[in-house]
């Protein structure tokens, strides 16, 4: 088998040209699927990482009939209970209770149709990091009877700035229409549109005196472990019946699916590269052994045996495997390691990408789980590549083979 | 003396019908151990066809045969190869040595495939380049070689594994008159010497002139058989 080996590793390199281009397709295959991997991973983390920041929490409380009717009398049920459950449980690090209802923004400028959320600025700030996203004012920290907090967009259509006026119209549990006119006291900005052009923020206290009622239609949570916020929403769930106490994956499932989406996907282009390697490498592997039939005729005439010389054929192909795989997988983390803490700036995209909510900057990132999963795939993909091509040796007839040219 | 080759009623038509080439009409022979023969004949007389079938390459149309006492007929392909490798020494016209193995390499080939021991390998190649005068040239490429001392490795890979006769298609085809001679007087040493039985299919009549043995062919039958 030593020899069978030695002469499969010599016979690739008698065509070091072709060889060296099958490895680096091979090679740039491995690179390009690993580092597409990395992108997409770190576009989809960050999103995320962002979403659960900025917007939603890890989990979030809604009242059982709050997706139904959506409207101002959805509020969470047993709010003190519920309240204290959230400040014993240690798995929760913070929570924020919020006013929520849809509301009509005015300006000079314009209108807009928006979602008004009263919040206390504090507890707000302990579970979203919104405060370190404000390009501009304070986190409601304004001594303005109504201050307001706009997104970047939203400010920009209805053309706001700081101490800039904003009328507010909504209605209250009486369906009684209440119009307020709020003082911008920050902007922010997250790259998301849907939540810098239809979110403004106000304090809840502020809100109250509008409404002249309590009212909590959301908590948001954070948790000190992210791990097992499933478990964490379980727990929560069986000790508050009356509300809905969901992670953020089960809340916004479109999110958690486009996570296992990506992976779907990610392996789908990894096959389809690798299926593409694999017709490059039995291509080459025929080639040579058109080129060399007169050699294989020889080796059949005295005495190679079948299973020998398939080996023989597997090995070669092989061999492109073992150089070019571990030379993409070492490229793409090269590439990783570089991108990932310098970051890939799509800023030419941005925009477009920030209309979706992703940062023009991607981190790129992955599962170093994939790099001995690409190293396998290639491998197996070589060494399945081998096998007609070693059949297809096998079955030439020894005399002919020796008296081709 | 025991017979190593036989052939009964031997036949061998290529192609069908109208095309139909008879290559090898009625052959009979026999070939005891320690002969030095030669198959003669003109292009296209069969004697490559008959070299084929007693090595084992090529199976007839009808008849037998028998190799070192072996109805070759009976074995199933992998037999026959794994029979080839223990029996049967090839020399080819082109010498065909395989071009990414060194001479040392290339000699040790079989025994390789037979299983035999590193040192015993070792042994019998390197005592063998010596007497073909390679002796130096161990790790030299096929093609580092010239075509008289890549013709002597392929006879040193034939021999090394110690086959129960060796077969060799026009092996001076593509030698000089020096390197034929050199590769001639090898052979008949070794012929002398070791009781090695050869059998050549040739039209070169230094080989003819040398062989004990001439057994003509035309149009695929053995029109004469000439002791000497």
């Amino acid at each position: 088998m030593k020899t069978t080996i030695k002469i499969a590793w010599r016979n690739c390199w008698r065509n070091s040209l072709r060889s060296s281009i099958v490895i680096a397709s091979i090679a740039l295959g491995i690179w390009s699927s690993i580092f597409l991997m990395g992108f997409s991973t770190g576009l989809v983390e960050q999103r995320i990482e962002k979403m659960v920041n900025l917007e939603i929490g890890d989990i979030q409380i809604h009242s059982t009939t709050y997706d139904v009717q959506s409207d101002i009398l959805s509020t969470v049920q047993d709010l003190e209970t519920t309240e204290n459950l959230l400040s014993y449980n240690p798995n929760v690090a913070s929570y924020s209770s919020r006013f929520k209802t849809d509301a009509f923004a005015l300006s000079p400028h314009g209108q807009q149709g928006v979602k008004l959320l009263g919040v206390n600025p504090a507890d707000e700030m302990k579970v979203l990091n919104l405060a370190e996203h404000l390009e501009e004012g304070t986190f409601l920290d304004s001594k303005n009877t109504y201050p307001i907090l706009v997104g970047k967009k939203l400010a920009k259509e209805l053309h706001l700035k700081l101490n800039s006026k904003i009328q507010l119209n909504f209605t209250d549990t009486n369906a009684n229409q209440i119009t307020k006119n709020f003082k911008v006291c920050g902007i922010f900005y997250v790259g998301n549109d849907a939540f810098d052009g239809f979110t403004v923020f106000a304090p809840i206290k502020t809100i109250e005196r509008l409404t002249g009622e309590h009212l909590i239609h959301e908590i948001i949570v954070k948790t000190k472990n992210t791990d097992n916020l499933a478990s964490i929403a379980t727990e929560l769930q069986s000790n508050n019946p009356n509300n809905l106490i969901e992670n953020w994956q089960k809340r916004y499932p479109e999110i958690a699916y486009g996570v296992d989406m990506m992976d779907t996907t990610m392996y789908i282009l990894m096959s389809i590269i690798i299926a593409a390697l694999l017709f490059g490498i039995v291509n080459t592997l025929v080639m040579s052994i058109l080129e060399r039939k007169k050699e294989l005729g020889i080796l059949m005439a005295i005495g190679i045996s079948t299973w020998k010389l398939r080996m023989m054929i597997v090995f070669e192909s092989l061999v492109y495997g073992l150089v070019g795989g571990p030379l993409g997988v070492f490229l793409g983390y090269v590439t990783i390691q570089y991108f990932g803490e310098k970051g890939l700036d799509l800023s030419g995209f941005g925009e477009g990408m920030e209309a979706f909510g992703y940062d023009p900057i991607i981190y790129v990132q992955i599962d170093p789980k994939y790099y001995l999963i690409y190293t396998s795939y290639i491998l197996l993909a070589t060494f399945i590549g081998g096998f007609y091509p070693s059949r297809m040796a096998t079955k030439l007839n020894p005399i002919e083979a020796i008296r081709s040219i | 003396m025991k017979k190593v080759i036989e052939t009964k009623k031997v036949n061998k038509i290529f192609g069908d019908g109208e095309i139909a080439v008879h290559a090898l009409n009625d052959v009979s022979i026999e070939i005891s151990e320690g002969e030095f023969t030669a198959l003669v004949g003109p292009s296209g007389s069969g004697k490559t066809t008959l070299l084929n079938m007693i090595g084992g390459l090529d199976n007839p149309n009808s008849g037998n045969v028998i190799l070192n006492a072996q109805d070759i007929g009976m074995l199933k392909k992998n037999e026959m190869t794994e029979f080839r490798q223990k029996n049967i020494g090839f020399v080819f016209q082109a010498y065909n040595l395989i071009p990414v193995l060194s001479a040392y390499e290339n000699a040790e080939f079989i025994m390789l495939l037979q299983g035999i021991s590193s040192q015993e390998r070792k042994e019998r190649v390197y005592k063998l380049l010596e007497e073909v005068g390679l002796k130096g040239k161990e790790n030299n490429k096929p093609g580092e070689l010239s075509g008289g001392q890549q013709q002597r490795v392929a006879v040193v890979r034939a021999l090394a594994a110690k086959p129960a006769y060796i077969l060799a298609d026009e092996p001076t085809a593509n030698l000089d008159s020096t390197a034929t001679n050199d590769l001639l007087d090898l052979m008949y040493r070794l012929n002398q010497e070791e009781n090695m039985t050869f059998v050549f299919a040739t039209h070169d009549q230094r080989v003819i002139d040398r062989a004990k043995r001439v057994i003509y062919l035309d149009d695929g039958k053995v029109v004469k058989d000439e002791l000497r």
